[in-house]
């Protein structure tokens, strides 16, 4: 992540950019000064050897033409009317002709040492050539000075010409200022060059990161910042103190918040809304929601689309105080109703906050916390909730059962415990209702409350309904080994309903085990029917029709209709143990039980009522006409082995 | 035009124009070569155009800037 971050301060890329454009104009610059200055300094050369050529050929043609005997005074008149002229100079000359009856030399300001030492040379090359007329020429350098010379050989005499150069102090003073001026001018074009290439390339590969970095940091749908930008922002800004580099940073970043707030908001009815509309209607509510949630927040905070239906806001230099009139504000706005499909939708919101750097100094911990609070106002229908120190071992129980969950079936720690149902009139067992419990390795006992949310956050409902299936049947066909034939309740979780092969997986497994299907029940809680009423209700008559009975849990407590439990046709309604609370004194609980016993005459199903927990409550159903029930007075929930031992007994309950 | 010349990249910038405009103008027979004179004519008079308003147009174009950093 802060990877991305340093994409976006890439500097070093312009320079290299600009360091690469100079050197190559350097390197182009200095191969063409390199190149001209040789190819220069080639020509002079060559220029200089015609030249010195054709004076030598001068002098060899004037003594063939002349022909005197004594030749040496014309010469000698002949040299000074070329090189010694007044216009003309030469620095340093050396002439040698040879030829019959000749021997003839003029040395103007040259070294004697250095004529033999050059002569010697030049016999030693000449006499090497193949050729007798040739006419070799060449440059020697010799105690720092470079010297031009020139052989003749005609037929009659010999010419040597040596001379001192002065083609390269020309090619010097020629060239070389011009080349110097064009290197200036050259690496000026260049650097002007490379500062816009690089600029130009450095701002096409900066949009580029940007709007990367942007499509990684931002949600498409809403066009709110992710979770990804939430970690990169959250990241500098929150310093962990505990980090030995804190100091570093403390510098760096000295104007970090000394405080803020971290909110995690969570729409109610998203999933509702998504199952009833559609998703382009959840799409719609999500663009919405943020739209209105980011007209709440000033400049300073930060709202963030963390996943589905969860947004989280950062407000920085926020105390406890303002932070919840904001949650009051944020909870109003989440409750205003928007229009979709022409319908108006109230979503509503549950929010948790945690406060920085009071609970938590870093952002996973704020989120991981403020979680937990959202959570817990969730259960508590409360709106909002800010995390406390109780939230911390909530949120860290709930974590490590999630972690350990894995474990919980794998090694069936989960087993289930069951209760019986009784006839109220003799107390004889009907019976049983399967009720899971985990033995948790470290916890101990923990009754379903604990975990079974986790398992329908965690996607393992289905996994964990085939479990409990599973584990009822081969249940039932110990206890049918053993000669006992009641049938066992089990409770299934709406989702579980969604599964499409899971009364195919449970036939399947009566088939194995040779039991009956209706010594299985299956109960379900009355307000699992808002998850998706038609395909669930198909579902259980399925399931129905297939022999497996099936009970309406906790009855009345739930939202769904009345026409509901008329189109389903149901074994069992079981009355919530709310009802029988209390039930000899409230006459309106009395009036509620008693419609329900008439309601189920008349689908000709069995009410049964949950919670017992006297004698006198037993007896006021009894007289109401409820013939079965359950609960504390008679038994509670038991071992597996504990509740064969009390069918063996076929024990009149309560005991 | 935004200022984006320090005072002192502005006063080499003005040397080196003055310098450079000078040579181009009087003494450009020294180069015996035209194409030069006329660059180095034009480098100096770029150089003179920054000394006079404090801006660069390849700083301009390259968003550098050597006023803002050393204010």
């Amino acid at each position: 992540m802060t990877a991305l971050l340093e994409l976006q301060r890439d500097k070093s890329f312009r320079l290299k950019l600009i360091l690469i454009c100079l050197t190559v104009a350097l390197s182009v610059a200095s191969i063409y000064t390199v190149v001209s200055y040789r190819l220069a300094a080639d020509l002079g050369l060559k220029t200089a050897l015609d030249s010195l050529h054709r004076q030598a050929m001068l002098i060899h043609g004037e003594l063939l033409i002349t022909n005197k005997k004594a030749p040496e005074e014309h010469l000698a008149e002949l040299i000074k009317l070329v090189y010694f002229n007044g216009h003309l100079e030469e620095s340093e000359l050396y002439i040698k002709i040879t030829g019959p009856n000749l021997e003839w030399s003029i040395d103007h300001k040259m070294n004697p040492i250095e004529i033999d030492l050059l002569l010697s040379k030049l016999m030693l090359l000449t006499s090497t050539s193949l050729s007798t007329v040739d006419m070799p020429n060449g440059q020697e350098t010799m105690s720092g000075k470079q010297f031009l010379w020139q052989v003749v050989r005609g037929d009659k005499y010999q010419v040597i010409i040596i001379k001192t150069s002065e083609y390269i102090d020309n090619t010097l003073t020629f060239v070389m200022k011009r080349l110097i001026i064009t290197s200036i001018i050259v690496f000026w074009l260049a650097t002007w060059f490379a500062l816009t290439l690089s600029s130009w390339m450095n701002k096409r590969v900066q949009d580029k990161n940007d709007s990367l970095a942007h499509l990684a940091t931002h949600d498409s749908l809403t066009g709110l910042p992710n979770r990804l930008f939430l970690a990169n922002m959250m990241h500098p800004i929150i310093i962990d103190h505990s980090d030995p580099t804190y100091k570093k940073y403390e510098e760096f970043y000295s104007h970090h918040p000394k405080q803020g707030c971290l909110f995690v908001i969570d729409l109610d009815k998203f999933k509702e809304v998504n199952d009833t509309f559609g998703h382009a209607a959840g799409d719609t509510l999500l663009i919405k929601v943020a739209k209105k949630l980011n007209q709440v927040l000033d400049a300073t905070q930060t709202l963030v689309r963390f996943g589905g239906d969860k947004f989280i806001i950062w407000a920085p230099e926020v105390d406890i105080e303002q932070a919840k009139n904001l949650v009051q504000r944020l909870i109003i706005t989440c409750n205003e109703p928007v229009m979709i499909n022409k319908l108006a939708i109230s979503t509503g919101a549950s929010i948790g906050l945690s406060h920085y750097p009071s609970q938590a100094t870093d952002p996973e911990s704020l989120i991981l916390y403020a979680d937990t609070a959202m959570y817990e106002a969730k259960q508590n229908r409360s709106g909002w909730s800010m995390f406390s120190e109780r939230n911390i071992q909530c949120g860290r129980q709930r974590l490590k059962l999630r972690a350990d969950l894995d474990d919980a079936l794998s090694e069936r720690q989960i087993k289930l415990h069951y209760q019986p149902k009784v006839s109220l009139k003799d107390g004889h067992i009907i019976g049983v209702e399967a009720l899971a419990r985990w033995y948790h390795p470290t916890d101990g006992l923990l009754p379903p409350a604990h975990f079974i949310e986790l398992i329908e956050q965690s996607g393992r409902v289905q996994e964990f309904g085939r479990y409990v299936i599973a584990n009822a049947i081969e249940q039932l066909d110990l206890w049918h080994q053993q000669g006992l034939f009641t049938p066992i309740a089990l409770n299934l979780s709406p989702y579980n309903l969604l599964d499409p092969s899971l009364l195919d997986f449970t036939l399947r497994l009566l088939k194995n085990h040779k039991i009956e299907a209706n010594k299985l029940e299956i109960e379900l809680i009355e307000s699992a029917t808002s998850v998706n009423i038609e395909y669930i209700s198909q579902s259980l008559n399925n399931f129905k029709e297939a022999g497996i009975k099936l009970a309406i849990d906790d009855f009345g407590t739930g939202m769904s209709s009345l026409s509901y439990i008329s189109n389903l046709n149901v074994n069992h309604i079981k009355i919530d143990r709310s009802f029988i609370d209390g039930i000899e004194q409230d006459i309106r609980k009395q009036a509620v039980v008693s419609s329900v016993i008439m309601l189920a005459n008349s689908f000709e199903c069995e009410v049964i009522a949950e919670g017992i927990e006297n004698k006198s409550q037993s007896e006021r159903l009894i007289e109401m006409g409820c013939l079965y029930g359950q609960g504390y007075y008679y038994a509670k929930p038991m071992t597996a082995e504990n509740m064969q031992a009390m069918l063996q007994a076929d024990a009149a309950l309560p005991l | 035009m935004k200022r984006n010349l320090h005072p002192a990249d502005r006063i080499i910038r003005g040397v080196v124009g003055i310098v450079f405009t000078g040579f181009a103008l009087f003494n450009g027979d020294y180069l015996e070569e035209p194409v030069l004179e006329v660059l180095i004519g034009v480098f100096g008079a770029l150089n003179l155009i920054s000394l006079l308003s404090g801006w660069c147009p390849v700083y301009h174009v390259a968003g550098i800037s050597t006023y803002k950093v050393k204010k």
